[in-house]
C-alpha cells in the first residue's frame, strides 16, 4: 500500500510564503529555498473567503485550461469588409462605442465628440449644436458597447452603420469579429473630432476605401484569407507590440493586399489614395489586430467557474472588464489617466481617462503584455529599456500561459505572457500594463499623448467576488468531522 | 523681459518619434520656455508647430529635424538649445540597454516560484496572515507540494478542505499552526539541530516533538524525520486526517524504525482510530498521549531509545547545590506549552493546586492578572499572551520582566523556566537570562530569602546558540540546567519539600 | 555522555553567494570576493569532519561540484542540484548561482573542524544527512530477469567479467568505467558479507596506483553500500521495493548518469545480483 506521496524520498526543496525568517533558517542550514515576495491581496476585508471560495472550487483549474486553451488555439483570418448596417445588422440612429455601457451625462469629450461625428456622418444632423442637443434628449437614438456585437472598437470607437468594417473569423471555434477602418492620425472622429475634414474622410472611407477594400480582400480570401494572426506573429518580431506600435504590421498588411487591390479593376487613383492612406498610416493595423484579438478572447468565454480575463474595455470614464465564468457581467471602475510623453504643449490636465476597446490586446497576449518585444515604448514614461522587459516579465507573475504563437525575441522567443488570472490579479496587486494613446478631454481636440495605465484596482477584487457568488458554497464537498 | 522665438530646420538628422517627444519635454522643462517642439518636419507636425504659434521654414521637409522654441529671453533661448542638443546626444548614445541578467522581479505567486526552479520544490512553507494561509496553502497543494502552514487563525472548515485535497493528491499538510518539523535534517520553523536516526516523530505539539527529538539526540539516537499535524487535527472535527498520512509516510521510509506519536489526549474517537490505524502499520509506533497518569516525555525517550537498541543514561544536566526553599511556591514561566504541561502535571501529583493561563483544572485558572499566591506556572507563548508581539522563544522581555517582579515576593521559592534552543529560536537567551536571574537571586538574599532557579534547556548539541556555553552560562547566574524538562520540573518540586 | 560542543564551526554561514564574478583579458575569472556557503554533510563523513583540520587538494572542479582529497580520502562538494554523490557535503544553492566559479583545479584545501575550504571557498558543515545505502531484502529473480532484458538496449562500454585486476582502472575519464562496474557489484553484493568482504578487501588493496585517486575513493564508498541515488534506486528494486515500472524508471535515469558511467554501474549491479542469486542456489 504506497500512499504516493515523495516528500520523505528526497532532499527538501523548499518555497517559503511569509516571514523572511523561515528562509532565511533554510538557507543557514543549507537547504535549497525560495522566498515568494507575497503582499496582501486587493480589495476589502471579504477577499479571502472570496478568494477561497474560488479557488476551492474544483471546477476552476480545468475550467482556466480550457479557456486559455482556446484563447491561445483560436485564429484569425480576414474575411471580408462590409458597411456595419450590412455585417452588424446595425440600423439607423444607432450606434456602438469603446468599453462598457454608458449614458451621455456620464460620457467623457472624446466620446460625446464621436457621436456627434457620427450623428453628421449619417445626415441624422446638420449641425454639430443639433447632433449634441439630440444625442441629449435620445430620442430615436441608442448606442451599445462594441463588445456586445462581438466588436472592437480603438479609443472612442464609435461605430454608425455607414461605417465599413473589417470582419475577421476563427476558423478554430467558429466565431467572428469586427472592427472599422483607422481613420490615421491628427483630428480623427475616434478622438472626439467631428469638424467638416473628419467627415469627408469618413465618407471618402465609406465610399471609396471600403468598397475597394472589400473587392480585394475578398478576391484574396478565394485564395486563402489573409491571415492576421500570422502577421501579428511576425509584427513582434520586428518591434511592434500590437497596440501602440503597428508600423511593421501595416506594413506586412499592405504587403499582403497589395497585389488584389491593384488588380481590383478599381480606377488606379482611388487604388493609389487607399495605398497611400495605408501605408502613411502607423496604426492602420491596429484595427486589424484588435479583432484577431477579439476572436481570441470570445473563443474563450462562457466557461464556467473560469477567471480568466476575457476583456478589458474603457469608454473613457469608466474601465471595466469581463470574465469567462461571470459571463456578460461588466465590473466597472474610474478609469485612471495615463502617464507618458504629451504631444506639442499639451499637458496632464489636457488629457482624458483611458478610453478605448483596444486594451483586448493586453487581453490577448500583446500590446502591453509584449512590451519587451519594443523597448521604445518604455521611454514614453522616461524609463529604460531594461524597465519593458521588467514590465513583461512582471505580467508572467498574472496570467495562466506562454503563448506559443505570440513570441518575443529578447527574452529567447519566450511566448508572450497571456490569459490574465483575475484570482492572481487580486492575489499579488500587479495590475495589467496597458500602452495607449491619450485623447485630449475636449471633443475634437485630438490625440494629445501616449503612455502606460493601469486599470483600477477594486474591480478584479469586484469580479473575483461574484465568481465566487457562482461556486460552490466553501467547503460544501468536505463537511468537517467526515471519515476520511 | 521680451519673449524670444527661435525656429531652426536640421537637415539629415533622423530621430524617431518617441525619442523626439522626449527631447521635447526635456527642452519644455527648461527654466524660462514658454514652449518648445522637436519633431521631424512631417504635414502633421508642421500643423503642430504652427497650431504653437511658430513659423516653420517653408522648405522642412518630413526628413528634417524642426526645432521651435519659445522663452523669455534670448539667454533661455540659448540655454534651451544647449539642453536639446544634450539630450539628443544622449538619446542615440543609449541607455543602460537591457538587463538580461537574473530571473528579473521575485516571484510573487508560489506558482511562478515552482516555475523558476530548476528543480521542483518538494515542499511550501506558509507563514501569511492567517485569513490568507488558506490560499497560498490550496497553491501549494495544486502546485504538487506538501505544505508546513505556520500560521495559525485558520478556520476548521479550511483546515478539513487542505486535508482531504492533500490526501486526494498524495501530499501531506503539516499544520495550521504547525511550528516545529524536521525533513531530511532540515529544521522547519522552530527545530533543533539533531543527527539523522531511526526514530520517526509525529506531534501535535511543537515544543513536545522538539523535548523528545533532543532527548533522542542525547542518547546518541537520532531522528529521520519530524512531521508536525498541528494543534487541532486530533479533534473530532479533522479526525487525524494528517495524523494518518503522516504515519502512512514514516512507516514507508526505509530509513525510520520507530515512530513515536506525541500528542495531548485527543478526542476519544480519534484516539481510537488513530491507535487501530497504527496497530496496522508495519513500522512499530509508541503513542505518547501525554497527560495525567501518562509517561511524561523523557520517560517516552527512553523506552524510544531502547526499543532501537541504545541505551538509555539520565540526560545531562549542570547541577550545584541547590538551598532547599521548603514551604515556597513553585513559580513557572514557560514559552512551551507542553512543557508546562508536563510540569503541572508533574507538580500537582506533588503539591496539588497549580494555578496557570492553561490550568489543568478549570478551577485552577489564574486571573487575568496572571498572579497567585502558592504555586503557579504560565504558558506565555499562549495565543492570549502573544498578541501583537513576538513568541517568547524569540523575544524574552515579558518574562524577564516576570522574573524581577518574583524575585520581590516573598512566597516564590523556586524559579523554573525553559529554555528552548534550536532553529528560529533567540539567537543567545542566556545572555538576557543569566544576569535576570543572577540579579534575581541578589535581590531575594538580600531580602535574606533563598530563591532557587530551574532551567529546563531544551537543546541538542549541534544547535546553533552553542548549547554548553548557554548551560554554563545559566549555571554560572545559580541555575540548575536540566535537559530533561521533567527532571526540571522534578527537581523544582524537591526544592519547596515536596518528594523528590 | 552529552558531548560537549558541536562540531560546527563558530563561523556564521554567509549570506548567499554576493561578488561579481569578472572576466579577465586572457579569458581567466576574477572573483573579488567569495563568503561561506553552508553545506549539509553525509554522515558518513562525519569522523573525517569533525576530526581537526587535515590539508588537502582541488582534484576535480565541475559547475555542479568539486572534488576535495586528503591523503587517502575524497570529499565531494555539491550544488543543491547535483546528482548526489556519495559522501557530499550538499550546498544550498543550484549549480546556476555557479557556488564553484572561484575554486580551480589544483586548489589548497582543508577538510576538518566541522568544515572544508576549497580555494577561497569556506564551506562550514551546518546539519548532517543520513547517507543512503541499499535496502535489505532478497533480490526478486523476476526484477533481475527483467534487468538483464533491460541492459540489452545499453551494451556495457567494457568487459564485465573481468576479474577486480582486469577491470580496475580500465576505461579513460577520471571514473574508469571499469571502477564503475566494480561499483555496481560491490553496491548490489553490500548486504551479503561472504562477497562483499573480500571484493572490498581486493579492491581497496588493488586500486592505488591503478586508477584515480577520486575512482579510489568513490569505490571505497560503494564498499561501505554509499553510492549515487540513481544506483542505489535499481538496486532497491532488484531487492523487490518499488513495483515493476518503478525499476524501469530508475534505470532510466541511471543509464543517463555520464557517458558511459551510468551503463557501465548498471551492469555492475547486474553481476553483483546474479553472484548473488549463483551463491544462494549452491547453499540451496
Amino acid at each position: 500500500m504506497s500512499s504516493g506521496n515523495t516528500l520523505l524520498a528526497q532532499p527538501p526543496r523548499v518555497v517559503a510564503v511569509g516571514a523572511a525568517m523561515f528562509a532565511d533558517s533554510l538557507a543557514a542550514q543549507a537547504v535549497p529555498v525560495q522566498q515568494v515576495d507575497w503582499r496582501p491581496p486587493l480589495g476589502d476585508a471579504g477577499v479571502e473567503a472570496d478568494l477561497a471560495r474560488v479557488l476551492s472550487d474544483p471546477r476552476l483549474a480545468p475550467a482556466n485550461a480550457t479557456a486559455v486553451g482556446r484563447m491561445l488555439a483560436a485564429g484569425a483570418e480576414l474575411v471580408d469588409v462590409r458597411p456595419a448596417s450590412e455585417a452588424l445588422g446595425l440600423e439607423r440612429g444607432s450606434f456602438l462605442h469603446a468599453g462598457p455601457p454608458i449614458g451621455w451625462d456620464r460620457a467623457p469629450g472624446p466620446l460625446r465628440g464621436a457621436l456627434v461625428g457620427a450623428m453628421l456622418l449619417e445626415g441624422l444632423a446638420t449641425t454639430p449644436e443639433e447632433a449634441e442637443k439630440a444625442l441629449a434628449s435620445g430620442a430615436g437614438l441608442s448606442w451599445e458597447p462594441c463588445h456586445h456585437h462581438r466588436t472592437v472598437g480603438p479609443m472612442a470607437g464609435v461605430v454608425s452603420p455607414s461605417m465599413w468594417m473589417f470582419e475577421l473569423h476563427d476558423p478554430v471555434h467558429g466565431g467572428t469579429s469586427w472592427c472599422s477602418l483607422n481613420e490615421g492620425l491628427g483630428k480623427v472622429l475616434r478622438y472626439g473630432a467631428y469638424g467638416p475634414e473628419v467627415v469627408e474622410r469618413l465618407r471618402w472611407m465609406s465610399d471609396v476605401l471600403g468598397p475597394l477594400l472589400q473587392t480585394a480582400v475578398r478576391a484574396r480570401a478565394a485564395l486563402g484569407p489573409v491571415d492576421v494572426k500570422a502577421v501579428a506573429a511576425q509584427m513582434l518580431q520586428m518591434g511592434d507590440e500590437g497596440h501602440n506600435r503597428n508600423r511593421a504590421g501595416t506594413l506586412m498588411f499592405l504587403r499582403e493586399l497589395l497585389p488584389s487591390l491593384i488588380d481590383s479593376g478599381a480606377p488606379t487613383a482611388d487604388v493609389a489614395e487607399a495605398a497611400r492612406f495605408i501605408g502613411s498610416n502607423d496604426h492602420f493595423f491596429l484595427n486589424l489586430g484588435m479583432p484577431a484579438c477579439k476572436l481570441a478572447c470570445d473563443a474563450a468565454r462562457d466557461v464556467p467557474g473560469s477567471s480568466l480575463v476575457v476583456a478589458m474595455a474603457r469608454n473613457g470614464t469608466d474601465f471595466g472588464i469581463q470574465l469567462s465564468g461571470t459571463g456578460d457581467q461588466w465590473f466597472t471602475g474610474p478609469a485612471n489617466t495615463p502617464e507618458g510623453l504629451f504631444l506639442g504643449s499639451f499637458g496632464p490636465a489636457d488629457a482624458n481617462p483611458d478610453i478605448g476597446d483596444s486594451a483586448i490586446t493586453e487581453t490577448g497576449g500583446i500590446g502591453g503584455f509584449a512590451m519587451a518585444a519594443a523597448p521604445a515604448i518604455v521611454r514614453f514614461v522616461g524609463g529604460e529599456v531594461g524597465d519593458a522587459i521588467e514590465a513583461t516579465r512582471l505580467m508572467y507573475e498574472i496570467t495562466l500561459a506562454e503563448n506559443p504563437t505570440y513570441q518575443i525575441p529578447v527574452l529567447g522567443f519566450r511566448g508572450s505572457p497571456t490569459g490574465i488570472d483575475a484570482t492572481l490579479v487580486t492575489r499579488t496587486g500587479i495590475l495589467p500594463h496597458i500602452n495607449t494613446g491619450m485623447a485630449g478631454k475636449v471633443a475634437g481636440t485630438g490625440q494629445v499623448g501616449a503612455g502606460l495605465v493601469n486599470p483600477p484596482a477594486e474591480i478584479f477584487p469586484a469580479a473575483v467576488k461574484a465568481l465566487a457568488e457562482a461556486a460552490p458554497a466553501f467547503g460544501a464537498s468536505h463537511p468537517v468531522g467526515a471519515r476520511v | 523681459m521680451s519673449e524670444t522665438t527661435h525656429v531652426e530646420v536640421r537637415r539629415g538628422a533622423y530621430h524617431d518619434s518617441v525619442t523626439l517627444m522626449q527631447v521635447s519635454r526635456d527642452v519644455t522643462a527648461a527654466h524660462g520656455v514658454v514652449a518648445a517642439q522637436v519633431a521631424m518636419g512631417t504635414e502633421l507636425n508642421l500643423d503642430l508647430v504652427r497650431g504653437m504659434g511658430f513659423e516653420p521654414p517653408a522648405n522642412a521637409g518630413p526628413n528634417d529635424l524642426v526645432v521651435a522654441v519659445r522663452a523669455d529671453d534670448a539667454a533661455a533661448v540659448t540655454e534651451a538649445l544647449e539642453r536639446l542638443d544634450a539630450a539628443l546626444v544622449a538619446a542615440t548614445r543609449g541607455g543602460s540597454g537591457a538587463d538580461l541578467g537574473g530571473d528579473g522581479p521575485e516571484p510573487r505567486t508560489l506558482f511562478s516560484a515552482v516555475r523558476r526552479s530548476a528543480e521542483p520544490p518538494t515542499l511550501a512553507l506558509v507563514s501569511v496572515p492567517g485569513p490568507h494561509a488558506f490560499t497560498e496553502a490550496h497553491s501549494a497543494l495544486q502546485a504538487g507540494l506538501s505544505v508546513l502552514v505556520f500560521s495559525d487563525n485558520v478556520t476548521v472548515e479550511s483546515e478539513v478542505l487542505l486535508k482531504d485535497e492533500a490526501a486526494a493528491r498524495g501530499l501531506l499538510v503539516m499544520g495550521p499552526d504547525c511550528g516545529t518539523a524536521v525533513v531530511g535534517g532540515a529544521g522547519l520553523g522552530f527545530a533543533n539541530a539533531v543527527r539523522p536516526g531511526p526514530v520517526g516523530i509525529v506531534a501535535a505539539s511543537g515544543t513536545g516533538a522538539q523535548q523528545l527529538m533532543c532527548l533522542l539526540d542525547g542518547a546518541g539516537v537520532g531522528v529521520s524525520h519530524c512531521l508536525g499535524v498541528g494543534g487541532r487535527d486530533l479533534s473530532a472535527a479533522v479526525g487525524g486526517r494528517s495524523m494518518r498520512a503522516a504515519l502512512a509516510l514514516l512507516d514507508e521510509d526505509p530509513s525510520t524504525e520507530l515512530i513515536v506519536l506525541v500528542s495531548k489526549p485527543p478526542d476519544a474517537t480519534v484516539a481510537a482510530q488513530i491507535t487501530a490505524y497504527a496497530e496496522g502499520l508495519s513500522t512499530p509506533v509508541h503513542l505518547a498521549l501525554l497527560g495525567q497518569g501518562q509517561p511524561d516525555l523523557t520517560t517516552v525517550a527512553a523506552r524510544a531509545v531502547e526499543s532501537v537498541g541504545a541505551t538509555w543514561a539520565e540526560p545531562w544536566s549542570w547541577d550545584g547545590q541547590q538551598a532547599p526553599t521548603p514551604g515556597g511556591a513553585v513559580r513557572g514561566l514557560f514559552a512551551g506549552g507542553t512543557l508546562c504541561d508536563e510540569a503541572m502535571i508533574i507538580a500537582s501529583s506533588q503539591l496539588g493546586e497549580v494555578r496557570s493561563n492553561i490550568p489543568l483544572r478549570p478551577q485552577w485558572a489564574i486571573g487575568r492578572d496572571l498572579h497567585a499566591q502558592g504555586h503557579l506556572m504560565l504558558d506565555f507563548g499562549d495565543d492570549a499572551l502573544t498578541q501583537g508581539r513576538p513568541h517568547p522563544m524569540i523575544d524574552q522581555r515579558t518574562r524577564l520582566e516576570r522574573i524581577a517582579v518574583e524575585a520581590a515576593d516573598k512566597g516564590c521559592g523556586v524559579l523554573l523556566l525553559d529554555v528552548v534552543l534550536g532553529h528560529g529560536a533567540h539567537p543567545d537567551p542566556a545572555s538576557e537570562l543569566a544576569p535576570a536571574l543572577a540579579q534575581a537571586r541578589e535581590v531575594a538574599h538580600t531580602a535574606g530569602r533563598d530563591l532557587g532557579v530551574v532551567v529546563s534547556l531544551c537543546a541538542s548539541v549541534d544547535d546553533p546558540q552553542d548549547p554548553r556555553k548557554q548551560a554554563e552560562a545559566l549555571h554560572e547566574a545559580g541555575a540548575a540546567v536540566f535537559l530533561s524538562n521533567a527532571a526540571a520540573a522534578r527537581r523544582a518540586v524537591a526544592l519547596v519539600g515536596g518528594p523528590r | 555522555m552529552w558531548e560537549v560542543g558541536g562540531i560546527f564551526s563558530d563561523q556564521s554561514p554567509g549570506d548567499g553567494l554576493q561578488g561579481q564574478v569578472g572576466r579577465r583579458p586572457d579569458g581567466g575569472v576574477t572573483v573579488p570576493r567569495m563568503p561561506t556557503l553552508p553545506g549539509a554533510a553525509t554522515t558518513a563523513l562525519r569522523d573525517l569532519l569533525r576530526a581537526p583540520e587535515a590539508s588537502a587538494r582541488v582534484v576535480g572542479v565541475h559547475p555542479s561540484c568539486v572534488y576535495v582529497v586528503t591523503a587517502d580520502e575524497l570529499v565531494t562538494l555539491e550544488a543543491a542540484d547535483a546528482l548526489g554523490l556519495p559522501c557530499s557535503v550538499r550546498l544550498g544553492v543550484d549549480r546556476s548561482r555557479r557556488p564553484f566559479a572561484g575554486v580551480r583545479l589544483g586548489d589548497r584545501a582543508v577538510v576538518g573542524g566541522g568544515r572544508v575550504v576549497a580555494g577561497p571557498l569556506t564551506i562550514p558543515v551546518v546539519r548532517w544527512r543520513l547517507q543512503r545505502r541499499p535496502r535489505r531484502g532478497p533480490f526478486a529473480e523476476a526484477r533481475v530477469e527483467a534487468l538483464a532484458r533491460l541492459m540489452a538496449a545499453h551494451p556495457a562500454p567494457v568487459p564485465v567479467d573481468g576479474s577486480v585486476r582486469d577491470l580496475l582502472g580500465l576505461g579513460p575519464g577520471l571514473t574508469p568505467a571499469g571502477d564503475d562496474v566494480l561499483a555496481g557489484m560491490l553496491v548490489a553484493v553490500h548486504s551479503c558479507e561472504d562477497l562483499r568482504a573480500p571484493l572490498a578487501a581486493e579492491t581497496t588493496r588493488l586500486a592505488p596506483g591503478r586508477t584515480t585517486t577520486l575512482s579510489a575513493a568513490l569505490l571505497r564508498h560503494a564498499a561501505d553500500g554509499a553510492a549515487l541515488p540513481a544506483v542505489l534506486d535499481v538496486a532497491d528494486a532488484l531487492t523487490g521495493h518499488g513495483s515493476d515500472a518503478d525499476l524501469a524508471r530508475a534505470l532510466t535515469r541511471l543509464v543517463a548518469v555520464g557517458h558511459s558511467s551510468g551503463a557501465a554501474l548498471a551492469h555492475g549491479l547486474l553481476r553483483g545480483a546474479r553472484t548473488v542469486a549463483g551463491r544462494a542456489e549452491e547453499a540451496a
